[in-house]
């Protein structure tokens, strides 16, 4: 129990989610580099780093299956690459979705509010699932452009 | 020339009319000394030339007073405010070259009016009555006097023909070589010598003057000529430049026509190139339109794919999100309201504010009318559980905090997920439909540049864009080479016109310059020149020759004159030797001695006698006219043997003479008696008051007495 009240999202939105140094190469391969605004033209799925990271927290939730983030050898883990501030401002809906389905799948449920840490684990662990995921459809060559995604996506 | 009368009426001393008759050969009129010899003398001249001798004064008098022409005896008869007259006339016979007889009356007449003891002229006048052809005629006044000087006696000739013996040696000087020439010049026919001369000097002068002139204009001329031909020559070559200009601006304007004709048939055989490029070219800004489009399409994608799309499929976890957010709140809620001490079933706060604009309680459903205090109370309801200070744990706080901040989205977010697959398929129809445009701008694109191929080898270009290009400078080029066309046009007319215009001027100064050379006369003046010289020189030879002549028949005639003159007389026999060049005379003795220092003055008047005798004779002898000799007292320097001797050789010489002398009174009846002498006439002075009487001229008067 928390002894005093939290602003949830002023303290959820300064947090970055843990993402493995593995999964930020599937990142790098699926966006544009990290701050830089796209433009028409890009070879590259997604505009921005954070993109890659909420789909594959998207697919995490959709499988309901999450792995937490946890240093492996070999593998460090990464907490400053982008904040969910970032997420917030070029993607709200995309998060409020991602943290309102996190609600209603993980366990933890609205508890889930209770602590943005908390919040962040479940977030960061449900994108590590998914990003499993990512990196096998990339090595199948499922996921080789965008129409892979949206065939994905529609197959929903 | 034969004076036939005289007379004369109250004319100086002769008183009342007196008339004297001459007849031909000599006429001696003998007077003693003032006796009225001069005045007689006078007559002639006043008559003639309107002039007296004044023997006190030794000179003429020309024009003369009405009182000095006038008798005082007459003058002295008539009362005052009397007019009175005095007249001379004189009767002149003269004969022709055609040997025609003609008669001249000759009257002068000078009218007076008596004024106390002066007179007045009142009129003078001159008549000279004469027969012609057409009758009698006369002349008065200026004609009168014209026809005596041109005709009847010019008066050049009286001073040597009719003279005062006082003047004798002042008619020939024997001294001065010049005063020979001029009278033998003046009275013989050697001044038609020197007429023809002058007239030929003057012939010749008004030759060079007219010859300088012609030269001054042949000058001019020339100039002219030069000028001319130095236009001709400068437009000449002006006209064969314009030519030149010409041809090269006809054959520059068959250049352009061929060029025109050529780039012509060029444009027009590749009218479809322009349009061919024109429409690859807009396949071409359609495929890039296409392409930029299926660029932005992708673009929209990526953005939606990484912004919403990827939400689809999270439906139900969305909704089961929602539904444990919305568990949590109605838990919270109640604990709050127990915590608040509200009922349970105490509304929320949109319900509460539903209440307060219905103004009515939905829970016991009584009015709340504004203001009211059912009203009050459930406004002061609305927010007391969420705005309400009484805090459950903080963990709840902090949960419903976040749940209350998204808990509103979850309406849009499953509308946007809900949207997704609408999008996916419009953005799959745009694309489709970007591919299918492509596809058809591609295929008219490739058909097009197979037409450019086509066209290209058509052309025989490598590049129908290089073509085209070429196009717009050979279109461009047409446009400049229309424009050279109509300069060369322009300027072909503009030298046709210069040439014309040169070939006129051209034909002016030829004009002009034929003109001039046309008009240069045939020298005749050079010709003339000529004559006038050679007939200058002849006449001059002439002269030298006939003058020596004359001069030797003057020496020869007055030698013998001297001679007959000096037969009876015992003084020195004296000849005279003139020298035709120089005119000077010498005096010799018959054996050719010069006796110039042993003469006197009577010899030397009687040698001028003798001289102007026999020039006169000359003249006489040449024109064949013959002239009265009247001399006053031309012997009185003479031995009175010498001067009847020589009075006695005017019978020879002259055809009239009219002597007028006082030597010869003694001779009286020799005279009479001799064949040389025609008449002699006696002047007397008649004294009217007795011979003791002085009171002057007036009392006198002369009378005139025949004695043969």
């Amino acid at each position: 129990m928390m002894d005093e009240q939290v602003n949830f999202f002023k303290d959820f939105m300064q947090m970055s989610p843990s993402i493995l140094e593995s999964n930020l190469l599937i990142i790098e391969k699926l966006a544009n580099k990290q701050g830089v605004d796209s433009k028409p033209g890009d070879r590259k799925i997604f505009h921005q780093y954070w993109q890659p990271f909420a789909y594959a927290c998207i697919l995490g939730i959709l499988e309901r299956k999450k792995r937490p983030v946890e240093p492996q050898s070999g593998d460090k883990i990464n907490s400053d690459k982008f904040k969910y501030i970032t997420m917030e401002r070029n993607g709200q809906d995309i998060l409020n979705a991602i943290l309102i389905a996190i609600v209603g799948t993980s366990e933890e449920g609205h508890l889930s509010f209770s602590n943005p840490l908390k919040m962040n684990k479940e977030v960061s662990a449900y994108a590590n699932y998914g990003f499993e995921i990512l990196d096998e459809q990339i090595k199948s060559g499922d996921l080789s452009n965008v129409q892979d995604m949206i065939d994905q996506i529609l197959s929903r | 020339m034969i004076i036939k009368s005289i007379e004369l009426k109250n004319f100086r001393p002769f008183y009342d009319s007196h008339r004297i008759e001459f007849s031909k050969g000599v006429n001696l009129i003998n007077a003693q000394q003032g006796g009225g010899k001069t005045s007689l003398f006078s007559a002639f001249y006043w008559c003639l030339f309107n002039k007296i001798y004044n023997s006190t004064d030794k000179e003429w008098v020309f024009k003369p007073h009405f009182s000095i022409i006038i008798n005082r005896q007459a003058f002295e008869n008539i009362e005052i405010g009397s007019e009175i007259e005095s007249s001379v006339t004189l009767i002149i016979e003269k004969k022709t070259p055609e040997g025609i007889h003609e008669t001249y009356t000759i009257v002068r007449k000078s009218k007076g009016k008596k004024e106390g003891e002066t007179s007045v002229k009142v009129s003078e006048n001159l008549v000279v009555f004469f027969e012609d052809d057409q009758g009698s005629t006369s002349r008065t006044d200026d004609l009168a006097q014209s026809l005596i000087d041109q005709y009847i006696f010019p008066p050049a000739l009286s001073d040597y023909i009719w003279f005062q013996g006082e003047f004798l040696n002042k008619l020939i000087n024997l001294d001065n070589s010049d005063s020979f020439r001029k009278v033998v010049n003046t009275i013989s026919y050697m001044e038609y010598y020197d007429k023809l001369t002058a007239l030929l000097t003057g012939a010749y002068h008004k030759n060079q003057r007219e010859k300088t002139k012609k030269a001054k204009l042949d000058s001019q001329r020339k100039n002219e000529a030069l000028n001319l031909q130095n236009n001709i020559e400068t437009a000449n070559k002006r006209l064969d430049q314009f030519q030149r200009d010409l041809e090269n601006e006809k054959y520059d304007l068959e250049v352009n026509k061929l060029e025109e004709e050529k780039l012509k048939k060029i444009i027009v055989s590749s009218t479809g190139s322009r349009d061919l490029i024109q429409a690859i070219e807009e396949q071409n800004r359609k495929h890039s339109e296409q392409i930029k489009k299926r660029e932005n399409l992708d673009y929209k994608i990526r953005q939606s794919l990484g912004k919403k799309w990827m939400m689809k499929g999270l439906e139900n976890q969305i909704h089961e999100g929602n539904k444990r957010m919305h568990e949590f709140k109605l838990e919270y809620s109640k604990a709050k309201k127990k915590e608040y001490e509200l009922p349970i079933d105490t509304p929320d706060d949109n319900t509460l504010r539903d209440m307060l604009k219905a103004e009515r309680c939905l829970v016991c459903g009584s009015d709340a009318p504004k203001d009211s205090e059912v009203y009050n109370t459930i406004r002061e309801k609305i927010g007391r559980v969420i705005n309400s200070q009484v805090k459950l744990d903080p963990e709840k706080e902090t949960i419903i905090e976040a749940i209350h901040n998204l808990s509103r989205f979850h309406d849009s977010l499953i509308m946007a997920i809900n949207e997704v697959d609408e999008e996916i398929d419009a953005c799959n129809r745009e694309e489709q439909e970007i591919f299918e445009t492509t596809h058809l701008i591609s295929a008219e694109r490739d058909r097009k540049k197979e037409e450019k191929k086509r066209m290209e080898k058509e052309l025989g270009v490598h590049n129908l864009e290089d073509f085209q290009s070429d196009m717009d400078k050979n279109t461009s080029q047409l446009l400049s080479v229309g424009m050279k066309i109509s300069k060369a046009n322009a300027a072909i007319s503009s030298l046709k016109e210069e040439i014309r215009t040169k070939q006129n001027e051209i034909n002016n100064f030829n004009s002009k310059l034929n003109n001039i050379l046309n008009e240069g006369e045939e020298i005749i003046e050079v010709k003339i020149e000529g004559v006038l010289e050679l007939l200058k020189e002849t006449v001059e030879k002439t002269k030298e020759i006939e003058y020596s002549k004359l001069v030797a028949h003057i020496e020869s005639i007055t030698n013998k004159l001297l001679q007959k003159a000096l037969e009876r007389n015992d003084s020195v026999k004296v000849r005279i030797k003139i020298n035709p060049k120089t005119n000077e005379i010498s005096r010799l003795d018959y054996q050719g001695n010069n006796l110039d220092l042993e003469l006197n003055t009577g010899h030397d008047a009687l040698i001028n006698l003798c001289l102007i005798m026999a020039i006169i004779s000359k003249s006489n002898s040449y024109s064949n006219q013959t002239f009265t000799f009247l001399s006053d007292a031309p012997t009185s320097s003479l031995d009175p043997n010498v001067s009847l001797d020589w009075t006695y050789l005017n019978h020879e010489v002259f055809e009239q003479s009219i002597i007028l002398n006082k030597d010869l009174l003694n001779f009286e009846e020799e005279l009479k008696n001799s064949k040389e002498i025609s008449s002699i006439l006696k002047l007397e002075t008649i004294t009217t008051k007795g011979e003791d009487f002085t009171g002057g001229i007036a009392n006198q008067y002369t009378s005139i007495k025949k004695i043969k």
